[in-house]
């Protein structure tokens, strides 16, 4: 099976095209969304759940409880209350000591709004264990839940100076970061990431966006070359990371205009970049194109 | 102070861009009038809310793509000229956490369109208050136990309180909480209440939700449109 985006949006519309989706079908998309690791909570929990309730004779063991698991996570996400706490009692049953089924016990709890009882439960989870991954990362979840975010995110900086290659962790830090409005600690998290994954375009222009938002000449200019970067990782089809130059320049040259001259190259990116978007606009969406232009004109770049 | 009227379009536009995106904030664009009622000077103008422009999902104390989408909306309003007085009035988020509905991280949006449009509101998701509603909603439609009914009669004759929370900026005392209004007179938000929840499940039952496209969706599909043309207008 090839993991990627393109077969997913194809498995996404075989669904969407029928009343009663086929068991290959259903078991194939929920494959893909663990493999890509995307977020696509209402589907996973709609047709997780039929694809538990219709076939799960067919489905291998390992794979049966792998589905359980993600079905779970995703009714809790949805507020789904009933299905949920029929697959973690299922989970449960099946498996009453291990870490994972802790786990999703304790985000039940945490659904319910009994915070402490998960708690206890991740504690004693801790205590067999000091270092288990999953549960505290748990215990984060916990914390932000609860609405500590700045609780969650000193954890979490704990979690990572032990566990420095967890991805998944950097990531969950700089989306913590973010949300506290911490964008220069957001900012390492995210450059972190980049190291480990240098060609992940949504990345790039999430570091870019970030630096953006900080602000200060030094971090336009380093949100611009980002951007530049996706441009051109993208064949200049990006739509955000044109938007993205065109609004650095903007801020810049609010900058130049007070110290007086400019260099030719940092004019040539933006005017390209603003053609590129005009072009776009006036091949895949010509009404919005007035706006586009109007855009430009207020940015100084037409 | 004044009285901040949301239209029940503009208000399902809020609410569907939230079902969407369930486990993440999103925020947007409020676009309406200002009219000054007869007599009175700016302080007692009426602020009326007809549309919610959807703008971000995910991240939304980042400035890029809220800083493009606003720039394409102003031109949007100016190109309206047919509709007298259509203007920016103000910023709207649904937190990440459906207990939260505070202002928090987007003030510093929410400041940035008060300062390029004065008297400018935002409004905040109450999700506790909404989850209320469509439980109500949910119950009276089954037209379930008796109990079900007699909340749900109790709920219609005290009103449902508003699904959202209105905050104005207040000088130097900078974003404040207003509280809803009552049948006291009392300005601040008027925001429809009866029904509201039903329709919302209906149009999310449709998948009216999933129609729904924001400024960062299109930025990602160039044919996904922003302005969401007949979203409310199809059978209900």
């Amino acid at each position: 099976m090839a993991v990627d985006g393109a077969e997913l949006a194809r498995l996404r519309k075989e669904l969407e095209a029928t009343q009663q989706p086929a068991f290959a079908t259903l078991r194939d998309y929920l494959r893909q969304v663990r493999a890509l690791r995307v977020r696509d909570i209402e589907y996973v929990t709609k047709y997780g759940a039929e694809l538990l309730a219709r076939h799960s004779r067919k489905l291998t063991l390992d794979e049966l409880w792998e589905v359980h698991e993600q079905v779970a996570v995703a009714a809790m996400e949805a507020g789904c209350k009933q299905l949920a706490l029929r697959l973690v009692q299922n989970v449960h049953k099946r498996f009453p000591e291990g870490a994972r089924a802790s786990r999703l016990t304790g985000m039940y709890f945490e659904l319910m709004h009994t915070p402490a009882e998960a708690e206890a439960l991740y504690a004693k989870e801790l205590e067999k264990d000091p270092c288990n991954a999953i549960i505290l990362k748990r215990m984060v979840g916990l914390r932000r839940g609860q609405g500590d975010l700045t609780g969650a995110s000193t954890l979490l900086r704990e979690y990572l100076q032990v566990h420095t290659t967890d991805w998944v962790a950097w990531e969950e830090a700089a989306d913590l970061y973010l949300q506290l409005q911490m964008y220069q600690q957001a900012v390492f998290c995210l450059e972190e990431l980049l190291l480990h994954q240098p060609a992940d375009i949504s990345r790039h222009l999430l570091l870019a966006d970030t630096l953006y938002t900080l602000g200060g000449a030094h971090n336009w200019r380093a949100a611009r070359s980002y951007y530049s970067g996706v441009i051109e990782l993208s064949k200049g089809q990006n739509l955000r990371a044109l938007c993205g130059v065109c609004a650095c320049a903007a801020q810049l040259s609010g900058i130049r205009r007070g110290a007086g001259g400019s260099s030719t190259g940092e004019e040539e990116l933006p005017r390209l970049a603003g053609e590129r978007l005009q072009q776009q606009y006036a091949v895949h969406c010509p009404a919005k194109l007035p706006l586009v232009r109007g855009m430009l004109k207020a940015q100084g770049l037409l | 102070m004044r009285d901040a009227h949301v239209d029940q379009a503009a208000l399902l536009k809020i609410l569907l861009h939230a079902t969407k995106h369930p486990s993440s904030g999103v925020n947007g664009v409020l676009l309406g009038t200002l009219q000054a009622a007869s007599g009175g000077g700016a302080a007692s103008a009426t602020l009326r809310v007809t549309d919610a422009i959807p703008v971000c999902h995910g991240f939304i104390t980042l400035t890029p793509v809220l800083e493009t989408a606003l720039s394409q909306i102003e031109q949007h309003v100016k190109a309206q000229q047919g509709t007298k007085g259509l203007r920016i009035v103000g910023y709207y988020q649904c937190n990440e956490r459906l207990s939260d509905s505070e202002l928090g991280g987007g003030r510093r949006v929410a400041d940035r369109i008060e300062a390029a449009y004065p008297e400018s509101v935002a409004l905040v998701l109450d999700g506790a208050a909404l989850e209320a509603a469509l439980i109500a909603a949910a119950q009276q439609q089954q037209g379930g136990s008796e109990v079900a009914a007699e909340q749900g009669q109790r709920q219609q004759a005290g009103g449902e309180a508003p699904v959202l929370q209105l905050f104005v900026k207040d000088g130097a005392r900078g974003w404040i909480k207003v509280a809803p209004s009552g049948s006291s007179g009392k300005p601040g938000l008027r925001c429809p209440t009866q029904g509201v929840a039903a329709q919302l499940a209906q149009l999310a039952s449709k998948g009216m939700h999933r129609s729904l496209a924001d400024f960062e969706q299109h930025l990602d599909d160039i044919s996904a449109d922003w302005l969401n043309p007949g979203l409310l207008q199809g059978p209900v």
